[in-house]
């Protein structure tokens, strides 16, 4: 495991969990299995910018951010500012405090022990490729397990945008080593959100990470032990980490994804542009 | 007349260059200086947007110069009080031998008393070449030496960084501090015998040994041409400032 062992597996299945069911959910009349691809080679060296700084962002970065590494907090208020989910930054701090404890390279899926994370993006990976487009690196992502700052699923990962834009989705040619990169990884937890508090059932903050965890706790299984647990979990994670989830100035009792732009913007916003051999 | 910090050795001249130069004629020179010098404070302790309010509220270059303080008294729960002793270089990281990633100098509280403020005046206060001046550097010499000496191995064990090759979340060495690509230095770290030596309280650390040499390297050079400078160095013990003193005499 890269940066040490402590790195919570807690969520990612659950990544995969919403990757799955709300990626897929309106692909899932795509075509038949594609023909095998070609083997893509070594993956180039992308550099994306670096994390933004306080300078950059407008909003509040002091204010009940709690123990929130401060070099990463204009990155999660970026995060809610373009993807115009108000009070979603410090959300997503306590998604990655779970997740990767905030390091961004943290990669559940690269050590001996942990073949059940390569096993969770297999099956991610085999289930789902025949109804959706092709990555560029798919059976590298299939092997992969997850990682990044916010602990995504590989296949997922690429995937992400793909029931917006279909083929258009900006991650189709990139190698799944671009989780560990914060701004991408950001691109793919913002619209996470966005589709969970846009098709799912989410009476409050605890019931996003509940779907996070696997949306689909949100409905059949809404109040079962699971669900208590997540939503345990997650409250406990906030209060360790010193955000409070009721202060109604920075995090709404319910966060609202009217006002998202689209995944073509939010890429834009957060990512930016790929080298042009990825596009 | 050459005025340096040669006196002192030749890694604190090095160490000085870490963080840059400047003319104190120059009021230009002298507040991009400090505005870089205090942007790097704030981003170390989460204040940045604070400061850019404050830093644009100040326009006189003497101002950015300014911040004064005196050590208190640090009082416990049980009642008694004990001084505080505050290695400058080391403020907010101070208070036990421990290196945490949040300085533990920031959660300090009294009921009668913020010693974290006050502790803050007194690591700022050297950034002041009045109250530079007054400290005898070979006192600061001798704590960054040892910190230096203590933190080397775990520092030599990082690669450099390999500009345009770096990969995400490495703790690489740069341009004499630390630095990891694409992730957060809040939460990198080398560990050690000793326990974890925190990136962020490396670098803030070490970043605060050099701008005190780097204030000094100024005032020296201020010297030649600052008649009040002669007089805040003449009761000094500092053996390196009375000879930088008497040389400039000397040389009229």
């Amino acid at each position: 495991m890269n940066r040490g062992v402590w790195v919570t597996l807690g969520t990612a299945l659950g990544v995969a969990g919403v990757g799955g069911a709300l990626l897929y959910s309106r692909r899932a009349s795509a075509a038949g299995l594609p023909a095998p691809a070609p083997d893509p080679g070594p993956a180039p060296n992308i550099e994306l910018a670096p994390l933004p700084k306080a300078s950059e962002v407008a909003g509040d970065l002091l204010r009940n951010w709690g123990d929130t590494p401060s070099d990463l907090r204009a990155l999660l208020m970026t995060m809610e500012q373009v993807s115009r989910i108000e009070g979603s930054s410090r959300v997503f701090s306590v998604i990655a405090y779970r997740e990767s404890r905030f390091v961004t390279s943290a990669h559940n899926g690269n050590a001996a022990a942990e073949q059940d994370e390569r096993d969770s993006s297999r099956r991610a990976y085999d289930n789902n490729k025949g109804r959706n487009p092709p990555l560029k690196y798919g059976e590298q992502a299939a092997e992969f397990g997850s990682g990044g700052l916010f602990g995504a699923l590989a296949p997922y990962f690429l995937w992400t945008g793909v029931p917006e834009v279909g083929k258009k989705a900006p991650l189709l040619n990139a190698p799944p080593e671009l989780l560990f990169q914060p701004r991408a990884a950001a691109f793919a937890a913002a619209v996470y959100m966005q589709r969970l508090l846009a098709h799912y059932r989410v009476d409050d903050i605890a019931d996003i990470k509940v779907g996070w965890a696997n949306p689909g706790l949100l409905g059949n299984g809404r109040g079962n032990n699971t669900y208590i647990d997540v939503r345990a979990r997650f409250h406990a994670d906030a209060q360790t980490l010193g955000i409070d989830l009721t202060d109604a100035a920075t995090i709404p009792p319910k966060l609202d994804a009217s006002a998202w732009p689209g995944v073509p913007a939010v890429f834009a916003g957060l990512v930016g542009a790929l080298p042009k051999e990825l596009t | 007349v050459t005025t340096d910090l040669y006196c002192y050795g030749p890694d604190i001249e090095a160490l000085a260059d870490l963080v840059g130069d400047f003319d104190l004629r120059s009021p230009v020179d002298t507040r991009t200086w400090y505005r870089q010098t205090w942007e790097t404070i704030a981003e170390a302790l989460g204040f940045p947007q604070q400061l850019a309010t404050e830093l644009d509220r100040r326009r006189g270059t003497r101002e950015w110069v300014t911040a004064t303080g005196e050590a208190g008294m640090a009082e416990s729960r049980c009642g008694w009080e004990t001084p505080l002793v505050l290695h400058f270089g080391t403020f907010p990281w101070v208070y036990s031998s421990r290196l945490d990633a949040a300085g533990p100098g920031l959660r300090w509280i009294s009921p009668s008393f913020a010693p974290a403020l006050e502790g803050f005046h007194v690591m700022a206060s050297f950034l002041q070449p009045e109250a530079n001046l007054q400290q005898d550097a070979r006192q600061v010499v001798d704590i960054y030496r040892h910190f230096a000496a203590q933190t080397a191995p775990l520092i030599a064990r990082l690669p450099a960084y390999p500009s345009g090759r770096a990969a995400v979340g490495q703790l690489y060495q740069r341009a004499g501090l630390l630095h990891v690509h694409q992730g957060s230095l809040h939460v990198a770290g080398i560990d050690g015998p000793r326990g974890r030596l925190p990136a962020l309280a490396y670098n803030y650390i070490v970043q605060r040994f050099a701008s005190f040499f780097a204030v000094r390297r100024a005032t020296l050079r201020a010297l030649a041409w600052a008649p009040e400078m002669k007089r805040l160095m003449a009761n000094t013990s500092d053996p390196c400032l009375r000879a930088q003193v008497e040389e400039v005499a000397r040389a009229g």
